[in-house]
């Protein structure tokens, strides 16, 4: 083969191979970079590396872009480029401050590279541990900072598109650190269901460098199932007032018993002995009385007492029973766990 | 004294006491203005005056029976010339059983004894009858009515009436273990004619009493 024909092979397979490797998925091209570095084809891993960090990769992900820095930097550290590989190690901070490099993995040249990278670039960076969540005002909130420096955080909780923050809590810290807040607002009481932002701002104890991240977050409560509040049923009422026809009714049993009284004489007694009438009309008097009196009372007040006691105990019942209810509620929710769900990772 | 008549007594003993503390108990004291009307051929005569009384109710364990026991004494002073002063004793046992919320059935036995300056007579019958009652007021004022007929009557030295019957009508008011009560009562016996005359006799009483329910 004349060498004429082997650089236009050369050219045509070089053509035809760019776009095959565009072709292929972020992951998979950073797996085949990483497998480069680790077979030690520096040059051709850093090709691969480099195509995944690419602005012009548009589908690369952030953390494959923030493993693709590591490997280039890490790459360049043993290819003795110490800026490019200091510069990736930044950028790669940059974008994730909790990056680090493993000493089972990487050598003592690339973590010292990467410490270099760290003095030079501060930035403070926030995350949600994944853990079953805590109980405010007993625990810290599962998130977990970091700083590249020894620095001063200051953190304050707040609802999104509000100013005003609800809780605000600061400590001093460098490297990974928690946080020092317990999940109370500033009134010492638990925030409402919801979504909520973290502003971090840290500022380098050594030359004032700062940096600021925001953190969204949902708050949510893990608790046991809580209790209904029973809804109280009218119908489970007496009726409290008699209806007017019982006046007109004892009325009417008045005057027939009264009447009865009076024909009593007359019915009863042997007209040949003409009889008194003297007590059949007294007695009369007093048994229409006795009617009309009940219509009198009944028409001013037709109440029934004892369903007003009986309707007014089932009342303050179902109120105890309630008051129960959100007692126990109460307690449940006093024990319950605070879970924090990240919604959408940090923003600077 | 043989042994079955004392274990008889016993027994009684016992069970009296037993209920003794569990029956509900109601006493009062009662007067009576009554006024006596006869006829049996020498005229109208017309006694009236007053008659005092004790009385016991108690409600027996199955609750709808109510028993009775009641006494009552007094003086009819004749009201007229033909007539003569006597005294009237009585003594009855009854009870009333609960048909429906309003309707009851009496029975009663009662022993009655005139007693005059002339000659005693001594009165016995037994009288069956219905009642209505209602309740008014949240059971504080008690109204009732009822009519009885005797279909057994004795008394002493004529022969039975052919028709006796009686009429009561009631209103009574309880506050607490207190209750008034007043009672009309109308009874009338009609004699068989003998000898062309015709005995009729009517008693009518009106009583005031108080009640104490002791338990």
């Amino acid at each position: 083969m004349s060498l004429a024909r082997i650089a236009v092979v050369a050219m045509s397979l070089t053509v035809l191979a760019r776009p095959a490797t565009a072709q292929r998925a972020p992951g998979e091209v950073l797996s085949r970079g990483v497998i480069l570095y680790e077979e030690l084809q520096l040059e051709r891993a850093v090709v691969l590396l480099r195509e995944v960090t690419s602005p012009s990769n548009t589908a690369a992900t952030t953390s494959e872009r923030v493993q693709a820095m590591k490997y280039l930097g890490a790459a360049f550290s043993l290819l003795g480029q110490r800026d490019s590989a200091v510069a990736y190690f930044r950028r790669m901070l940059e974008r994730d401050p909790f990056m680090d490099l493993d000493p089972a993995v990487f050598t003592a040249q690339e973590r010292q590279l990467f410490a270099l990278a760290r003095q030079r670039t501060f930035v403070v960076g926030v995350r949600a541990l994944s853990d079953t969540g805590f109980v405010p005002g007993q625990g810290r909130v599962s998130l977990r900072f970091v700083t590249t420096q020894h620095a001063r955080v200051l953190a304050s909780v707040r609802r999104p598109g509000d100013t005003e923050p609800l809780a605000t809590f600061r400590w001093t810290a460098e490297g990974a650190s928690v946080s020092p807040w317990d999940g109370l607002d500033q009134k010492g009481e638990r925030l409402p269901v919801g979504r909520y932002q973290l502003d971090v701002t840290a500022t380098a104890t050594a030359d004032s460098a700062s940096d600021t991240v925001a953190f969204r977050f949902d708050v949510g409560y893990d608790h046991e199932p809580l209790e209904d509040t029973l809804t109280f049923d009218p119908r489970s009422l007496l009726p409290e007032r008699r209806p007017p026809s019982i006046a007109r009714s004892q009325l009417a049993a008045g005057i027939a018993l009264a009447s009865f009284a009076i024909a009593v004489p007359t019915v009863i007694g042997h007209g040949d002995l003409d009889g008194t009438r003297k007590h059949a009309v007294v007695m009369a008097g007093v048994t229409a009385s006795g009617g009309i009196a009940s219509f009198l009372m009944l028409r001013r007040g037709s109440g029934i007492p004892a369903n007003i006691l009986e309707n007014a105990r089932r009342r303050e019942e179902h109120v105890r029973q309630n008051r129960d209810i959100r007692a126990r509620n109460a307690v449940r929710l006093a024990a319950a766990r605070m879970v924090i769900t990240p919604t959408g990772g940090d923003s600077r | 004294m043989t042994l079955r008549r004392w274990l008889w007594m016993v027994g009684c003993i016992t069970c009296a006491s037993s209920l003794r503390a569990q029956l509900p108990v109601t006493t009062g004291l009662s007067l009576s203005l009554a006024e006596h009307r006869v006829t049996a051929g020498a005229g109208l005569e017309r006694s009236s005056g007053t008659m005092f009384g004790l009385w016991a109710t108690t409600t027996v364990p199955w609750q709808a029976l109510e028993a009775r026991a009641s006494l009552r004494a007094g003086s009819l002073g004749a009201t007229d010339g033909s007539g003569v002063d006597r005294d009237v004793g009585e003594a009855s046992l009854g009870a009333s059983v609960s048909v429906s919320e309003w309707i009851g059935l009496d029975a009663a036995v009662v022993v009655r004894r005139y007693e005059s300056a002339l000659a005693a007579q001594r009165w016995v019958w037994g009288e069956v009858g219905l009642h209505a009652r209602r309740s008014m007021l949240e059971d504080a004022l008690k109204l009732s009515a009822g009519l009885s007929i005797m279909p057994w009557v004795s008394v002493s030295g004529i022969s039975r009436p052919d028709l006796a019957v009686a009429a009561h009508s009631a209103v009574g008011y309880t506050a607490g273990r207190l209750t008034a009560t007043i009672r009309y009562g109308l009874e009338r016996f009609d004699f068989p004619a003998r000898n062309g005359v015709r005995r009729l006799e009517e008693l009518s009483s009106l009583e005031l009493g108080v009640a104490w329910k002791i338990r």
